[in-house]
């Protein structure tokens, strides 16, 4: 097979000696060189790809935290306050009212022609929503007769509509919680918390089927690939009821995406699952990853339940603290099992409080079992503050930072959950950096959409929907946030050997880009077009 | 007795609390081999999960681990496809039994018993009598476990014999201001499995003569009582006298039939009282029977008192 020389407009490498090269010289699914055509030819004969000549290449984008749901999600319509993409590339737009949602809803209800099918849709977010909560009257008005059940962002509610109630005998009396009632003495048609959503079974049993459909997978990975993203974590996973699926799909040669299987560690057998996932590493193909377990502590800043430290959330919030998933005392017994095993922890902890326990959990295992580059990682690590760094500095824990909050709730931070001065330190790339902690920064799909240019866009601007720029002083430069959303987020999946950079050896991994990051203004970054990606060597057109 | 579903159990409580020892405790009690009964556990378990998962795989094949739970996060939620499964097995389960997490709110746990094929029995809180008073200053952990114990049916007091008479003091006087609901010891995970399952068949009646020899607030014995009858003022009437149940009492289960008025099934678990009317059922029996401590003379006035006025129910189930 002959090798092949993509040139282009500008390639950033993200190797330190070379950074910028005019071209690319591949073996199948390797990288060979970069430098000038003319250099490359000390490699021999290669045919010279032009096809993006006039596009910019950089290494695939890697994101160490988002969840397989993404895709499988859009088999609803979305009712979301902010536009986003589907994966056929379609854009939707937001639905910033009241009216707007029942108008999304109503076209959708159109297209259904079996009258007992439910509507589902999903991404539907009060917080941002003036005026009146939507309720099933409102509801009512898009159909009478057809059950319709809207899920919403957060997902810990939902809210249909009576037919709805009615199908599954949600009446006035029912005796569980999380059925909050309206003026009438009837259910308002909100569903708090999975236990009451599951009573409106075909709505919300609905949802779930469609999210392990294998068109979910598919779809996971085309929004991947529209954005830049050639490695993505799916964190959070289960052997029995995941893995295989993902295995299954992901065999095929155009699936245009490398996924990393994160197990779910918080809950079950921890050395029976830290076993499962080195037996499963033995095995592992080029597009299905293993080595990462996911534990969660929290829960998250927005619905109140991050684990703070004092002084906790502004008073009008009304709650003392948020919620653990993990008894704290439990965490280095949890997290021991996977570190001596040689496994890599990926840890969600949105409070500083939940980092402090995480922080703490990993010096005390480390005592017990010294580890060099372990790579453990703080996953969201919303609030660290400088003490915290500088220690996860010293312990070697990486922080992937959920920049995306700045722009998305930003606001409401500065507002409703931790005021002004805190929100300015939300997120605090700089700092990170200064204390040299390992830093990358993540969407979390589907609860911001995937799109690292956005994510930098974040980490650069920090800049708020109305206009304020949140902690100027924490924002960093373009080149250190497409480092940190490449190379930052391979060296926490312990990648960074095959992926993160276009160098000699590693794989052929590209986002192709319409334009340079780093010469575009700051400002414009989250709007580079993105042309697709090459995976591996295959080249895969983004739709 | 079978009611509308499969009944749940949720067994909670902090860390370390003895969840697992009590469920063990039930599944090994010769009750439920004696009786054939099937009980499912599902354990959403940490840390020596190991242990506590393969001591439990040994007394029972009905064991389900989570290997994917409820969490917020996560939305492909495993309880509900977990709970389908065992509603749809060819020979369901008599008893639900769920350990969930030790942070987790059992009672939030326990309103998936509310899904179809499935009946909320209670929610029992562990609480670890030598740690309490110092776990509840505890800013990180006080809180869930205060909330615990609040929304709870029933706390299963552990761990006493660990515990000094002064720390025993401290752990009774503050359970009092969080739940008006019954206090139960259980040492090393012995308990009457009627408590948590409110089925039996050795009923004895019960003996308000017995003297209070200072065994009264020790695991509840077995003692019994079986009501042939009681007087049925309408739904209402049994739900307020149900709910003025004397704190000993643990359990209450069973149904009462009124000719004018058809059957009523009754479940007590600690604070939770349910009647369910059913006045179209033919089954025109009468059994009730309650679990108390040994002769707590509120409870011998309780039913009493009841009784007094009994003439008209007697009649009407006496006549059946
Ligand atoms: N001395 C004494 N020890 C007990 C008692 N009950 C339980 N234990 C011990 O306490 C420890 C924890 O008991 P478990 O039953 O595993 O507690 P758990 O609530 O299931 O714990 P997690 O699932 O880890 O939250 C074990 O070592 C038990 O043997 C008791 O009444 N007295
Ligand atoms: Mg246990
Ligand atoms: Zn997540």
């Amino acid at each position: 097979m002959t090798r092949t020389i993509y040139t282009a407009k500008t390639i950033r490498t993200m190797w330190a000696a070379n950074p910028t090269a005019e071209a690319v010289l591949v073996d199948d699914d390797l990288i060979v060189a970069v430098g000038s055509v003319a250099s490359l030819q000390q490699w021999g004969d290669a045919t010279v790809d032009d096809r993006f000549a006039d596009k910019v290449i950089i290494p695939g984008f890697v994101e160490a935290h988002t969840h397989g749901m993404a895709g499988g999600i859009w088999s609803s319509p979305y009712v979301g306050f902010y536009p986003r993409s589907a994966p056929d590339g379609t854009r939707w737009e937001g639905c910033e009212d009241l009216d707007a949602t029942l108008d999304r809803l109503r076209e959708a209800e159109a297209q259904l022609d079996d009258p007992s099918q439910p509507l589902l849709a999903w991404g539907l977010d009060p917080i941002y929503l003036q005026g009146e909560r939507l309720n099933r009257h409102h509801l009512d008005t898009v159909s009478e007769q057809r059950p319709i059940f809207v899920f919403h962002a957060s997902g810990h509610l939902a809210t249909v509509n009576t037919a709805m109630l009615e199908a599954h005998d949600i009446g006035a009396d029912h005796p569980a919680e999380g059925i909050p009632k309206g003026p009438d003495g009837f259910p308002n048609g909100e569903l708090q918390e999975p236990a009451a959503m599951a009573l409106a079974r075909s709505g919300f049993l609905g949802i779930l089927r469609t999210l392990s459909e294998p068109q979910a997978l598919w779809d996971f990975a085309r929004i991947a690939r529209n954005v830049g993203v050639t490695t993505a974590t799916d964190l959070g996973t289960s052997p029995s009821k995941d893995w295989d699926r993902w295995a299954t799909e992901t065999t095929d040669d155009e699936y245009p995406l490398r996924v990393m299987m994160a197990a779910q560690g918080n809950f079950g057998a921890s050395d029976e699952l830290a076993t499962q996932v080195l037996e499963r590493m033995e095995q592992q193909s080029d597009r299905l990853r293993f080595g990462v377990v996911k534990l969660m502590l929290d829960g998250s800043i927005q619905g109140y339940t991050a684990r703070l430290r004092s002084p906790g959330y502004l008073p009008q919030a009304g709650v003392e603290n948020g919620l653990w998933l993990l008894p704290p005392d439990s965490v280095a017994d949890q997290l021991a099992a996977f570190h001596d095993a040689g496994l890599t922890v990926h840890c969600h902890t949105n409070g500083d409080e939940a980092l402090d326990i995480f922080l703490d959990a990993v010096e005390t295992v480390l005592r017990k079992t010294p580890r060099w580059d372990h790579r453990h990682t703080s996953q969201h690590c919303q609030l660290a503050h400088r003490d915290q760094l500088r220690r996860m500095a010293s312990l070697g824990v990486a922080a992937n930072m959920f920049t995306n909050h700045l722009w998305y709730w930003g606001d409401q931070h500065r507002t409703m959950t931790v005021g002004e001065d805190r929100a300015a330190a939300m997120n605090a790339c700089r700092s990170a950096l200064d204390e040299g902690v390992l830093l990358s920064f993540h969407s979390d799909a589907p609860i911001t959409p995937m799109g690292p240019l956005h994510t930098m866009w974040c980490a650069v601007n920090r800049l708020t929907p109305s206009g304020v720029v949140l902690g100027p002083n924490e924002r960093i430069t373009p080149a250190e946030a497409l480092e940190a959303a490449t190379l930052g987020a391979a060296r926490q999946l312990k990648l960074d050997n095959e992926i993160g950079s276009i160098e000699p050896g590693k794989k052929v991994d590209f986002a192709i880009l319409d334009d340079d990051p780093l010469a575009v203004a700051p400002e414009a970054i989250r709007d580079i077009g993105v042309w697709g990606t090459v995976l591996s060597g295959r080249i895969h057109k983004g739709s | 007795m079978s009611g509308r579903g499969i009944p749940v159990t949720v067994v909670g409580g902090y860390l370390g609390a003895g969840k697992t020892t009590i469920i063990s405790e039930l599944l090994a009690h010769s009750f439920a081999e004696e009786h054939q009964l099937r009980i499912a556990v599902l354990v959403n378990d940490f840390g020596d999960v190991n242990i506590d998962a393969s001591r439990i795989a040994r007394q029972t094949d009905d064991i389900i681990e989570l290997a994917n739970g409820c969490v917020c996060c996560s939305l492909i939620d495993g309880f509900v496809e977990t709970l389908d499964a065992i509603a749809a097995w060819p020979e369901p389960p008599d008893h639900l039994v769920i350990e969930p997490s030790g942070v987790a709110d059992p009672m939030s746990v326990a309103q998936y018993a509310y899904l179809p094929g499935f009946q909320l029995a209670g929610v029992a809180v562990a609480v670890d009598a030598d740690a309490l008073p110092t776990q509840l200053t505890d800013k990180r952990i006080g809180p869930s476990i205060r909330r615990q114990v609040e929304r709870g049916d029933l706390v299963l007091l552990t761990k006493t014999d660990l515990a000094s008479e002064a720390t025993l003091a401290t752990t009774r006087s503050t359970l009092a201001t969080l739940t008006d609901g019954p206090i139960v010891e259980v040492t090393e995970g012995q308990l009457d499995p009627a408590v948590l399952l409110g089925l039996t068949t050795t009923l004895t009646e019960f003996d308000a003569t017995e003297p209070d020899d200072g065994t009264a607030h020790h695991p509840l014995a077995s003692t019994l009582a079986t009501l042939k009858s009681i007087p049925v003022d309408g739904k209402e009437g049994l739900q307020t006298w149900l709910e003025s149940a004397p704190p000993s009492v643990v359990r209450a289960k069973g149904s009462v039939f009124d000719r004018a008025e058809g059957s009523f099934d009754i479940d007590l678990v600690g604070n939770r009282v349910r009647v369910t009317h059913r006045p179209s059922s033919r089954e025109a029996v009468s059994a009730f029977i309650v679990l108390a401590a040994p002769g707590d003379v509120a409870v011998t006035e309780w039913l009493a008192d009841r009784s007094l006025r009994s003439d008209e129910a007697s009649q009407s189930s006496t006549g059946s």
